[in-house]
């Protein structure tokens, strides 16, 4: 009997939840590809010198794909029903709930990231330019790269916002017991009020402007509201939601 | 034989004020088909599901084979199957259930699960979720037996089974016990049951009214028909030719239990049954 954290049942709990969850994380996969495709097709066809800026709609169909999966899978570990099923899944907690993580977080942004990948080199031998790679769109940021800092990159890559975006859905999944969808919803909704109020009262009202605003990058307003966001925030959503995980009754 | 569940203490609630179980002693041994009786609402999937570790008692403890079922722990896990009464029908057949999830159950028989499957005529190759309930329980039937867990609890398991799978599930659980194992079966549905549960465990509202073996039944009371009833009858029916009745036994006569008489005739005389079966050196005293 080994109860202490064991990678060869983490593999396991990761290959039943896929095989399980398969319609779901195809469809996870499917979805932002072909939305992706569309926008590219589109502009293309509107204007022929038209390169589409894919690197913020992948990034926005990607977060949109990684926040519905993850909202999907934990909707089953703390479900009345389906609970059970994980609870009593002969594996320890923490391999459950990072099992899911893992699909979630890892590989389904490393997946999306091949596929986008490939058709960017389809559509570089068709049209003659490509979409934006969407590994460098998640994993480096924007600003980085081009000096090479491929560690500082990383740091200040959107892939820690999508932690913080996928602990709000696991957080709503959690603490919701019923209409799960809506309530995350209307919660992800006044936190971007609040959000936008702590920054209007901030700036200011004769400074509140998007370019302004985000002119203020540097600042150690930013650094701030970055550091609650996608630090403390995910971290401690995750571990509370962790926490209810296995002291859950079902 | 082994214990392998030991209760001590144990007090459940739900809520502050719905109280299910109030200093519950109890322990179940290996090598038993359980039967827990019980009216709506006194506790037999509370029971069940404070054993699995899936609620944790409010005062006392669990011993589950020397486990806290609530730490949830894999070694525990692998050793315990749960079929409650609605369960998870994923989307993908019973073949690749069995597939993924056999992975983490070491003592798991393919044969057997084959076996089981052909018994119970169910299809490997269509999916859980499209199959009716009854199918859905008779393929989860088929995998927790594979699994030969030491612990089986099944909360209502004939709900919904046809007339001839409860026959052949009466015989696929009588084959599968064996002297390491306990299945602990909750259920209304008595006669689905009768000829394979021993011991007999019948809740009452924080209590327990009786948990012992057939034997043991027998030797305390009667059941049968008689033209009338004496000043021994605990229980009656009118019966063609009399009563059906159940009565202490004084003569030492055997008989063949009843169970849903016994369970009748435990509900209308509580203090009684308390008295000869979980009391019994008390119940010797007044007498």
């Amino acid at each position: 009997m080994n109860n202490t954290f064991s990678i060869s049942r983490f593999a396991k709990v990761v290959k039943s939840e896929i095989l399980t969850n398969k319609k779901n994380i195809l469809s996870s996969l499917v979805v932002p590809v072909f939305l992706v495709t569309l926008e590219f097709l589109a502009g293309f066809i509107s204007q022929s010198s038209y390169t589409p800026d894919v690197f913020s709609s992948n990034l926005f169909f990607i977060g949109l794909s990684v926040l519905i999966l993850t909202f999907v899978i934990y909707k089953n570990l703390f479900h009345k029903v389906n609970g059970v099923y994980y609870s009593m899944l002969p594996a320890k907690n923490i391999e459950k709930f990072l099992s899911m993580l893992f699909i979630t977080l890892i590989l389904l942004p490393l997946l999306l990231s091949l596929i986008l990948f490939i058709l960017s080199s389809f559509s570089n031998l068709i049209f003659g330019f490509g979409v934006e790679n969407a590994f460098k769109c998640i994993f480096t940021s924007s600003q980085n790269t081009s000096s090479g800092n491929i560690i500082s990159g990383f740091v200040e890559s959107p892939f820690w916002s999508f932690i913080s975006i996928q602990a709000i859905a696991i957080w709503g999944v959690c603490f919701f017991r019923n209409n799960k969808t809506r309530n995350t919803f209307l919660s992800l909704i006044l936190v971007a009020f609040i959000i936008t109020i702590s920054i209007f009262f901030y700036f200011g009202i004769n400074r509140f402007n998007l370019d302004f605003i985000l002119s203020q990058e540097q600042t150690q307003f930013w650094k701030t509201v970055l550091f609650y966001f996608e630090i403390i925030f995910p971290v401690g959503m995750l571990s509370w939601a962790y926490y209810k995980f296995t002291r859950q009754q079902v | 034989m082994q214990n392998l569940i030991k209760i001590n203490n144990l007090s459940f609630r739900y809520g502050k004020k719905n109280h299910v179980f109030d200093s519950l002693n109890i322990e179940f041994k290996a090598g038993n088909i359980y039967g827990l009786l019980g009216e709506n609402g006194v506790g037999k999937t509370t029971l069940l599901r404070l054993i699995s570790g899936l609620l944790f008692p409010v005062n006392g403890n669990i011993e589950v084979m020397g486990n806290t079922p609530g730490k949830r722990e894999p070694g525990f896990l692998e050793e315990i199957y749960y079929l409650p009464e609605v369960f998870n029908s994923p989307p993908i057949t019973l073949e690749e259930y069995a597939k993924i999830n056999k992975l983490f159950y070491p003592k798991f028989n393919d044969e057997q699960f084959r076996y089981y499957v052909n018994e119970l005529g169910v299809d490997q190759s269509k999916k859980l979720s499209k199959m009716s309930y009854g199918q859905q329980k008779k393929a989860i039937i088929a995998f927790a037996l594979s699994c030969n867990t030491s612990l089986l609890l099944l909360d209502e398991p004939t709900n919904g089974l046809d007339i001839p799978s409860k026959t052949v599930f009466r015989r696929l659980i009588a084959g599968n016990i064996d002297l390491n194992k306990c299945f602990i079966i909750s259920t209304h549905q008595v006669r689905d049951l009768e000829n394979m549960i021993d011991p007999i465990v019948i809740l009452e509202q924080n209590q327990i009214l009786l948990n012992n073996s057939i034997e043991d039944i027998t030797k305390h009371l009667w059941f049968g028909i008689r033209q009338h009833k004496s000043e021994h009858t605990f229980y009656a029916e009118d019966a063609l030719g009399g009563y059906n009745l159940v009565e202490r036994n004084t003569t030492g006569e055997d008989s063949k239990v009843n169970i849903e008489m016994l369970f009748n005739s435990a509900i209308c005389n509580k203090k009684l049954y308390k008295e000869i079966f979980i009391n019994p050196k008390s119940s010797t005293d007044n007498e």
